[in-house]
């Protein structure tokens, strides 16, 4: 009897822990296959927004045409009259595109045009030796367009877009926000933590402190975006002359939502300290504060780490808190003083319009995830230096 | 012969629990004074009371008068006091950091910063509390690394490296095996020449080994308070008797 309950009770938690893995598992499964396709350098390093170009290539006077030298690359269509090898592709929206793959240095695509390695060409006309025009259309292919290419003689319109669909400028802005951020919330909650647990007397005053601050951890993240809409976009706007959100906005609301995480897991990195290093401290005649920055701060580095890992996962994983204080615009030149959205502000922005980009949003997720895994990985690591340092 | 701490009439309440009642008692410098009696009885409370560690609790309330060589110890100031009148705990509390950096740091606190200087103290007290053979291969290594014997003998360099006229040990032996015990207490009668020790112990053979008076207590009252072969040869009184013949406690 006692054995089929006891196999009973275990089975319940076999089953709920598989349950959370397959969750898990599947949950990454789906990021990763809708956003693999995407996920290069260039998404990190390039802009948002599409640069465009309209060129023309008329006088025949500037360049000459001829026998440009095939550079041999794979998938690649070349046209040794023109100097550029040209390719099929698609973009982030699943649309065919033609890149530009080779550019001879001479050919009138660079020299004139000043066209570079990767920008895409969406529309060309061109005309012949006897004056008649052909259109080559980006969705018809490289193929037809490096046909009607060999050709012509004159292009009369061109039209070519650069780079795009990038979340350098959303990157960044994680990263000041995460710097700044960190830079002010980091200070104010561990000397609050170590005020509440080593210096204040344990009294109603420092209860009441300790309610709120359980209080505010609950609150929905929302509240804290209306508290910086109110309060701290007015006071940016005033000291740095930003015009509505802006990222130093942004850090104040974010330095709000942190300030009670950090104060707890710090105070809770003290609890876990043996009084006894603070009696032996001050039996030697050191002054509370000797005691509290030299003896007792050291030990705490590990928790106050995992509580700066926690910190930096909220920022990165904060959204509703900063559509108010920093906005929704994605932009690719960030500024202090200026709108921009971070990664996580990105991909609301991406899913809130009429053509929701499931496929970049889960490339921005990847990016999200490699950056929380890389830094819980580093904080391991280094923890596990310190607790070493202590045992040795 | 001098003494180092005159205690008159010390009540001490937690709460409104009284732990000490009306304790009358010198202590003479140089010598060891032992602390004897059962659990609860109040000599580690006496104990604290000498570098006012009990300050640091918040309930706790002394009446009373205990001088420290003359002067009144409510008048001191209590970290200036601690620099004096040094302690040891029950159970080895090195600090989680070098050997030469936990005997170090009584001295940095008080803002010694000259590192001749402070590489001077530290050996000096490690040789004192006859460590300095066994760690000198290893200063710089983690304190606790050491064993527990070792660790308490660091404890007691880190107290001498204040240079303190008193030092207070409660019960120093009561966590260390037989052989570390016997080390700490030789230790401890090669210190009397150099500084006043108190030591509150459970162990009746230490008390009778070490020390040169002895106090006995029982329920927060000093019942005999005497040179130690006095007290262990010709007990006065029948409780003291009693309790050293091992009857109760």
């Amino acid at each position: 009897m006692r054995k089929a309950k006891d196999l009973f009770l275990n089975t319940i938690t076999y089953i709920s822990s598989g349950f959370g893995c397959l969750i898990l598992i599947i949950l990454l499964l789906f990021i990763f296959k809708n956003g693999i396709r995407l996920l290069d350098w260039s998404l990190i390093t390039s802009d948002y927004h599409q640069e465009t170009y309209q060129v023309n290539i008329t006088n025949t006077k500037n360049y000459h045409l001829g026998d440009y030298r095939n550079p041999q690359m794979e998938g690649v269509i070349y046209s040794n009259v023109w100097g550029i090898g040209l390719q099929d592709d698609v973009d982030q929206n699943n649309e065919k595109i033609v890149t530009i793959k080779y550019l001879a240095p001479l050919s009138p695509f660079a020299t004139i045009a000043k066209l570079e390695v990767g920008y895409q060409i969406s529309k060309m006309t061109m005309t012949n030796e006897t004056g008649d025009y052909l259109l080559a259309l980006a969705k018809s292919g490289a193929e037809p367009m490096i046909a009607m290419l060999a050709e012509a003689t004159m292009i009369t319109d061109m039209i070519a877009t650069s780079g795009g669909g990038g979340i350098r400028g959303s990157l960044l802005t994680t990263l000041y926000l995460i710097v700044l951020t960190l830079a002010i919330a980091l200070p104010l909650g561990i000397s609050a933590a170590i005020y509440l647990h080593e210096f204040a007397k344990q009294n109603q005053f420092t209860r009441i402190i300790r309610m709120m601050i359980d209080i505010t951890t609950g609150i929905p993240s929302i509240i804290f975006g209306l508290v910086g809409a109110i309060v701290f976009i007015p006071m940016m706007n005033q000291t740095i002359q930003s015009n509505g959100g802006s990222i130093a906005s942004g850090a104040l609301t974010l330095t709000i939502v942190l300030l009670p995480i950090i104060i707890k897991t710090t105070e809770e990195s003290l609890k876990v300290i043996p009084d006894s290093y603070r009696m032996a401290s001050l039996a030697l005649g050191a002054s509370r504060s000797q005691t509290t920055f030299q003896v007792i701060l050291p030990n705490a580095v590990c928790g106050i780490l995992t509580a700066t890992l926690l910190s930096i996962g909220r920022i990165i994983g904060e959204s509703a808190a900063l559509i108010y204080a920093v906005g929704t615009a994605i932009k690719d030149s960030v500024a202090m003083n200026e709108k921009s959205t971070s990664l996580a502000v990105h991909i609301w922005s991406l899913m809130s319009g009429e053509n929701p980009n499931y496929e970049l949003s889960c490339a921005i997720s990847i990016i999200i995830l490699l950056i929380v895994g890389i830094i819980s990985l580093g904080v391991k690591v280094i923890s596990r230096n310190i607790n070493k340092m202590e045992v040795k | 012969m001098e003494t180092i701490f005159t205690i008159s009439d010390v009540n001490l309440h937690y709460d409104q629990n009284q732990v000490l009642h009306s304790i009358h008692l010198t202590i003479y410098k140089n010598k060891i004074t032992a602390f004897i009696g059962p659990s609860g009885c109040g000599k580690s409370t006496l104990l604290r009371c000498f570098n006012r560690m009990n300050d640091l609790i918040d309930n706790c309330c002394i009446n009373g008068n205990i001088e420290f060589a003359t002067k009144n110890l409510n008048a001191m100031n209590p970290i200036e006091l601690r620099t004096k009148v040094g302690m040891v705990f029950q159970t080895p509390n090195p600090f989680p950091m070098s050997i030469f950096e936990n005997v170090a740091y009584g001295p940095k606190c008080q803002g010694v910063r000259n590192k001749a200087e402070l590489n001077k103290i530290v050996i000096d007290s490690l040789k004192k509390a006859s460590l300095y053979e066994e760690v000198k291969e290893r200063l710089h290594e983690s304190a606790l690394g050491l064993s527990g014997g070792q660790q308490q003998r660091l404890c007691i360099a880190r107290c001498i490296a204040m240079s303190p006229e008193v030092i207070l040990m409660d019960e120093p032996t009561s966590a260390l095996d037989p052989i570390a015990t016997l080390k700490i207490e030789e230790l401890i009668t090669t210190l009397k020449k150099d500084f006043s020790i108190i030591i509150v112990t459970h162990n009746m053979q230490q008390a009778a080994r070490i020390s040169d008076y002895t106090a006995f207590f029982l329920m927060g009252e000093i019942v005999e308070y005497g040179k130690t072969t006095d007290i262990f040869k010709n007990p006065q009184n029948k409780k003291t008797e009693d309790y050293i013949t091992g009857r109760f406690g």
